[in-house]
């Protein structure tokens, strides 16, 4: 048989604006956005081959644009927002990693560390391989 | 020397007598060493007794006296009013659950996602007594002895946007409590656990905002765990494809 109760639960409204309330919420919100300027940078690279594929004057016009004031500004926040993504999701990985180190849990920041120096080296190495002066053509080369 | 007083901003709502909750400003004399509850206390007793919210232990581990102080999830009986700057300190009951009376919210959702957990050790074979008890070592106990630490206080539900934009999240605490039991090695349900939470409103709802762990009053951290629960049930998903015999 159901019984009378005054129940009556008030089930509140939660606000659009709830991430602006706390400092973690609103830093969860920008890393998650992050993620949209990551992709928008891998799209521009996929357009950046289509557009070589295209011919070189094609990409000569592609380059002008590349490097014109408002793209410029658009790469650099592309840059900041990936490094952004990249220290956060670090920041995270000890959560989902659980790494044992000789038995003890293997400390957040020794995890964080690790993962910035591979970072930085592989950053480098990318780097110096795409900065690099083309190598001298031997003699009776082509 | 005068008196200090402290002002609090509570929420009341009073389902017999309005549709909507309100607040309700009570100035009341404090001593340094009262906590929120200490103030609850003193409202109901001295001031208006019909102010209602649960509280039992005073001392952090009954988990009941939860709510939300300045907007942020934690125990009352934990919050020293001395810590608090801004005047008047508002409370409100935990968010993202339905407020019953006052500051007491309807906690029959959380119950619901406990027991989907099955929050207890399954055996495919029980061995009989005289055999005595599971042994563990200190390290199998170290495993779960963090998430194991859970007084169900429901802070981590009030502090997750997660359950607050859809309910029908498994949610903190009792992924936590999943973690638990999946990483006891007395345990052997871990099948039927993981085929529990690993599912569109289970762990996979999550997006790690982690906010859970920061406001647990116990550091039980039901952040990572859910993450790594996460990353239990994709390595038992790729290991089903992979080895499909195996995995049986």
């Amino acid at each position: 048989m159901a019984t009378e109760t005054a129940r009556k639960p008030y089930v509140r409204h939660r606000s659009a604006m709830w991430w602006t309330k706390n400092p973690r919420y609103f830093l969860f919100q920008i890393r998650e956005l992050s993620a949209v300027f990551v992709a928008l940078y891998a799209f521009l690279v996929l357009y950046q081959l289509w557009v070589l594929r295209q011919g070189a004057e094609s990409y000569r016009a592609f380059l002008d644009l590349w490097f014109s004031g408002p793209m410029v500004l658009l790469g650099l926040a592309i840059l900041g927002f990936t490094v952004l993504h990249a220290v956060t999701w670090f920041l995270l990985t000890p959560k989902v990693l659980a790494a044992r180190l000789a038995r003890s849990p293997a400390s957040s920041a020794l995890v964080f560390v690790v993962m910035l120096a591979v970072w930085i080296a592989v950053s480098y190495v990318v780097v110096a391989f795409l900065y690099a002066p083309p190598a001298p053509v031997p003699p009776g080369g082509h | 020397m005068a008196e200090k007083t402290i002002q609090l901003r509570v929420m009341r709502y009073r389902p017999e007598r309005s549709d909507d909750p309100f607040y309700q400003v009570y100035t009341i004399p404090y001593r340094d060493d009262m906590v929120v509850l200490d103030a609850l206390n003193y409202i109901k007793d001295h001031v208006d007794p019909t102010l209602t919210y649960r509280w039992s232990c005073r001392m952090g581990i009954c988990g009941s006296c939860g709510a939300n102080i300045e907007g942020t999830p934690k125990l009352t009986c934990s919050v020293f009013l001395r810590d608090l700057r801004r005047q008047p300190v508002t409370i409100e009951p935990l968010a993202n659950f339905p407020i019953l009376k006052d500051l007491i919210v309807d906690i029959e959702d959380f119950m619901d996602k406990l027991l989907r957990v099955k929050p207890y050790i399954i055996r495919e074979k029980e061995k009989p007594l005289e055999r005595g008890e599971y042994r563990q070592t200190q390290e199998e106990v170290d495993m779960f002895r963090q998430q194991s630490l859970c007084i169900n206080c429901m802070l981590c539900y009030s502090a997750c946007p997660v359950y607050g934009h859809d309910d029908r999240f498994l949610g903190p605490a009792a992924s936590a409590l999943a973690y638990r039991y999946l990483q006891d090695s007395r345990d052997e349900g871990g099948d039927a656990r993981i085929a529990a939470i690993a599912s569109t409103h289970g762990i996979w709802q999550c997006t790690f905002v982690g906010e859970c762990s920061v406001v647990c009053p116990k550091d039980v951290d039901p952040a990572g765990a859910i993450q790594q629960l996460k990353a239990m049930a994709a390595t038992k998903l790729m290991k089903s494809m992979l080895l499909p015999l195996a995995s049986r």
